[in-house]
């Protein structure tokens, strides 16, 4: 029997993982239906264009390249704006005015974002493929998690299943996540180098060592807990 | 389900605990000594049954202020199991 406060914690703990998973569920049918995931929903999901909600066309961060400011020059345009890449209408709808390619727009000023305008699905898969793995990531974690608070719940905590689940979390947030960035940067460079924008523009990335450090603090914990269990066997029986 | 000596050797030991001996010389109940030493009913009976694989010095004082005894009259330890000689003879 566990006791008031206890109890109430662990309510506390899975109303709080299931508004997680609940969030990361949204978010994963939003990638695979809105106007910038992978738009299977073929605009017949209206995702109003508000900030909580995301961008309406797949929009990732670049940078001026080699070819920026010669094509500034070319379209006359004195700073980098929406004029950068120009665009036309033709017998297939709107193009880039230089390309023919799906149309493209820079928008930003301190910091550049290049949207997609009429995303081919190659480049949705490319954008919106990254993000679905790190939800299912995401997904994999909080699973665990809820998997320990039920052990929590009946009291029997430290037990080696939970140590192996630490470890699992642990790993999940430093591979997984480092391995996410990754195919991020990879899929954004796939769609810049196959847009309108290639030559004039590249993809603004760094990575972040973040998922490394939080992945080694959580193997430290599951190295605890994994001591705790066999302190917990040490004691078993003890009157 | 095991016998107490077979659980003892699963243990490592040969401690036998005389509580409920000692309970009905004293015309105890489990309850009233739970009370006396504050020790829960559920560990004092995880003692009497002997699935305790170890007990605190301070569990042990109050069991003995409570059942005016010494230690040696809670707990003692059985004789090892020898093998008789037409055991021996036969192995």
């Amino acid at each position: 029997m566990l006791n008031p406060r206890l109890r109430a914690g662990v309510t506390l703990m899975r109303v709080l993982l299931g508004t997680a998973v609940a969030a990361v569920v949204v978010g994963a049918v939003r990638t695979v239906l809105g106007y910038s995931g992978l738009d299977l929903g073929g605009h017949m999901i209206h995702l109003p264009n508000l900030p909580l909600l995301g961008d309406p066309a797949p929009s990732i961060p670049v940078t001026p390249d080699g070819g920026f400011r010669a094509r500034l020059t070319e379209v006359g345009a004195k700073d980098f704006g929406p004029t950068a890449f120009p665009w036309k209408d033709t017998s297939d709808g709107t193009r880039d005015a230089y390309t023919g390619l799906p149309p493209v727009e820079l928008a930003g000023w301190h910091s550049l974002s290049l949207y997609f305008w009429g995303p081919t699905f190659r480049d949705r898969l490319a954008y919106a493929g990254p993000v679905l793995f790190a939800e299912a990531l995401a997904l994999t974690v909080l699973v665990l998690l809820w998997r320990i608070v039920r052990t929590l719940a009946l009291g029997e905590v430290f037990v080696r299943d939970n140590a192996r689940r630490m470890v699992a979390i642990g790993l999940v947030v430093a591979a997984g996540g480092s391995l996410a960035q990754l195919l991020r940067a990879l899929g954004w460079a796939d769609m810049v180098a196959h847009s309108a924008a290639a030559g004039v523009v590249r993809v603004a990335w760094s990575f972040s060592f973040l998922p490394l450090l939080a992945g080694a603090v959580i193997l430290l914990l599951a190295e605890v807990f994994r001591q705790g269990v066999g302190m917990r066997a040490d004691v078993d029986g003890l009157v | 389900m095991a016998s107490g000596e077979d659980r003892h050797r699963e243990d490592g030991h040969r401690v036998e605990v005389h509580l409920d001996r000692l309970l009905a010389d004293r015309g105890l109940t489990l309850v009233e000594l739970s009370e006396r030493v504050g020790i829960s009913v559920v560990n004092l009976s995880v003692l009497k049954n002997g699935r305790a694989r170890a007990v605190r010095f301070s569990t042990l004082t109050a069991l003995c202020d409570a059942l005016r005894c010494t230690p040696g009259d809670l707990l003692t330890v059985a004789a090892p199991k020898t093998t008789s000689p037409a055991a021996r003879q036969s192995g």
